[in-house]
């Protein structure tokens, strides 16, 4: 385990990551380190790449070339389903619910994916309690805003080492979004690491540690947080005003 | 005349044509719903469980009910194995695409046919019941056996529902059925769930080959017609939905049984079709099944 400046240790460490659809490369030697209790932001344009890199983390797109070390074991090899049960959990792009399922179905998948008893479950139901109240009820049948919780709390229930979430505060009112920065605020502070995907910058500089623009399927420039917080117009030259 | 008698006969035959109809139609309802391919060869697997329960039950010739029990169990395991082998064999290699899935399937079953004549032979096999009880009506006996049939499809079709419903597996299998991609991320082997899905749709057709030889008799062209009431099955029923394919193989196996009683067995066949071409007009989603609500 490497110990980085921050003091947090590299849980997953990605190198050379490409990923193709059919013959089309959509991702090009893709490379990030995720440290425990910290949040990596991963920015940039519609079809810049964003989806297909955890996509290929998970390992559901073809990714012929690339390693990734999670806690200094080699899981590039791994199946598409076991990748999951070494604790790394996808809250995907529009939640992606088992919408003919209960509330509570959803969460039990969560639950199987690993053996680690049910506390991942508690702490996001002490999150969104309102996912306590709807356990019976068809996912598909809740709000947009409750949508999110749940994908988020299917995922937190694998106790994940790392968490992937996709624009999860896409269609979101400010309230939702508050509700959903404080989860990753959350994850952040019980030693997860989290990598961010937005399209936001706006949403996201209040709990990123550091940041990642991509472009045309690869990463185009590493911010520093600092730096960005002290002059947001460096972010203009990535992307539009405003995000 | 007194139709009371006429009316119980032809119920109580449409009652047992509807059982082995609903194992069969549900094994393909289930299969389309959960991997979205239509298995043409599914017929043969009942056709194969007819067969290989005959085959199995004449190597103990003297105890009938022995022979019926091991060929219950036997033939639809060894049936299993042989979908396994399919799925993994071609289905998977042609990733499950629909048109290519038909083209295979259809050349499976021939194979299958062909296999099973060159090994058989071409004539019909009588399997002896594994008990004789005569049901005593006022007008007429009818055969305790038939009424077997009915009590172990529903057992199976309520454990089925039960298993689907509240085991773990089941639970995978309905997140597999509704978003393949996101099931792998939680870590489901959607792989082998495709291939127990299709083992399972297997045995329920072997299963009601098997039941169904002792009453009828084993050939090795039997499965056509049970795959073409099935798809009507299906279909009247909608698409993967497994209330609908039981209220669909009791709608049409009754209707049948009384066509068949009253009528002719060939007019209950075309009435079944006509109502499939309607179902497929004025309500492609099926008879029960709701409207596609996947966007
Ligand atoms: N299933 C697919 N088949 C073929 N090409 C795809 C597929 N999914 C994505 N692509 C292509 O890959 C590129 C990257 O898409 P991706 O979804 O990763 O972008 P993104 O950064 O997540 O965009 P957005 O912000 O709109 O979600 C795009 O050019 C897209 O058209
Ligand atoms: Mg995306």
């Amino acid at each position: 385990m490497t110990v980085q400046d921050g003091g947090c240790a590299t849980v997953l460490s990605i190198r050379g990551l490409d990923a193709f659809y059919g013959a089309a490369q959509a991702l090009r030697d893709f490379s990030v380190e995720l440290r425990g209790g910290e949040v990596l932001c991963l920015l940039g344009r519609n079809g810049a790449g964003k989806t297909t890199a955890l996509k290929a983390i998970m390992g559901t797109v073809h990714r012929p070339h690339g390693r990734l070390v999670l806690d200094g074991r080699d899981i590039s090899g791994l199946a598409p389903e076991a990748v999951p049960r070494e604790g790394i959990a996808h809250v995907p792009q529009g939640r992606r619910l088992f919408s003919d399922l209960t509330v509570a179905e959803n969460l039990q998948i969560g639950l199987n994916v690993r053996p680690v008893g049910r506390r991942g479950l508690s702490t996001a139901l002490a999150l969104f309690p309102v996912l306590a109240e709807r356990m019976s009820q068809r996912a598909g049948t809740l709000s947009g805003g409750e949508q999110t919780m749940l994908s988020i709390a299917r995922a937190m229930c694998l106790d994940p080492k790392v968490i992937l979430l996709d624009e999860p505060t896409e269609g979101l009112m400010p309230a939702a979004i508050a509700r959903i920065r404080e989860a990753v605020a959350q994850l952040r502070a019980a030693g997860v690491a989290v990598l961010l995907v937005e399209q936001r910058v706006d949403a996201v500089l209040p709990v990123a540690d550091r940041v990642a623009f991509m472009e045309n399927g690869t990463i185009r420039a590493r911010l520093d947080i600092a730096e960005v917080r002290a002059d947001p117009s460096v972010l203009n030259r990535y992307v539009g005003l405003g995000g | 005349m007194d139709l009371a008698p006429y009316l119980l006969l032809a119920g109580l035959e449409g009652l047992v044509e509807a059982s082995v109809l609903m194992l069969s139609a549900l094994g393909l309802s289930l299969v389309f719903g959960v991997m979205r391919v239509v298995n043409v060869a599914h017929g043969e697997f009942y056709m194969l469980g007819a067969v290989g329960g005959w085959a199995i039950a004449s190597l103990v010739p003297d105890h009938p009910a022995l022979g019926f029990a091991l060929a219950l169990l036997i033939a639809p395991a060894l049936v299993g194995a042989l979908a396994i082998a399919a799925d993994r064999g071609i289905l998977r290699r042609i990733g499950y695409d629909p048109e290519a899935t038909i083209v295979a399937t259809i050349g499976l079953s021939y194979i299958i046919q062909q296999v099973v004549l060159m090994t058989f032979g071409p004539d019909a096999r009588a399997v002896e019941p594994p008990f004789y009880l005569n049901i005593r009506f006022p007008w007429f006996g009818y055969s305790g056996y038939k009424l077997f049939i009915v009590a172990v499809a529903a057992v199976l079709v309520g454990a089925l529902w039960v298993g689907l419903r509240r085991s773990r597996l089941g639970l995978m299998m309905r997140a597999t059925q509704f978003d393949r991609e996101t099931a792998q991320n939680f870590g489901i082997p959607v792989g082998r769930v495709y291939s127990g899905v299709f083992a399972m749709g297997a045995m329920l057709a072997a299963v009601a080959g098997v039941l169904i030889v002792p009453a009828n008799q084993a050939h090795y062209l039997m499965g056509h017609d049970p795959l073409l009431m099935s798809f009507v099955v299906v279909i009247v029923g909608g698409l993967g939905s497994i209330p609908g394919t039981i209220a669909a193989a009791v709608l049409i196996g009754l209707s049948d049984g009384l066509m068949s009683v009253f009528f002719s067995p060939t007019l209950a066949k075309i009435v079944s079709t006509l109502l499939v071409a309607l179902v497929l007009v004025f309500r492609p989603q099926g008879l029960f099944g709701k409207a596609e609500t996947r966007a």
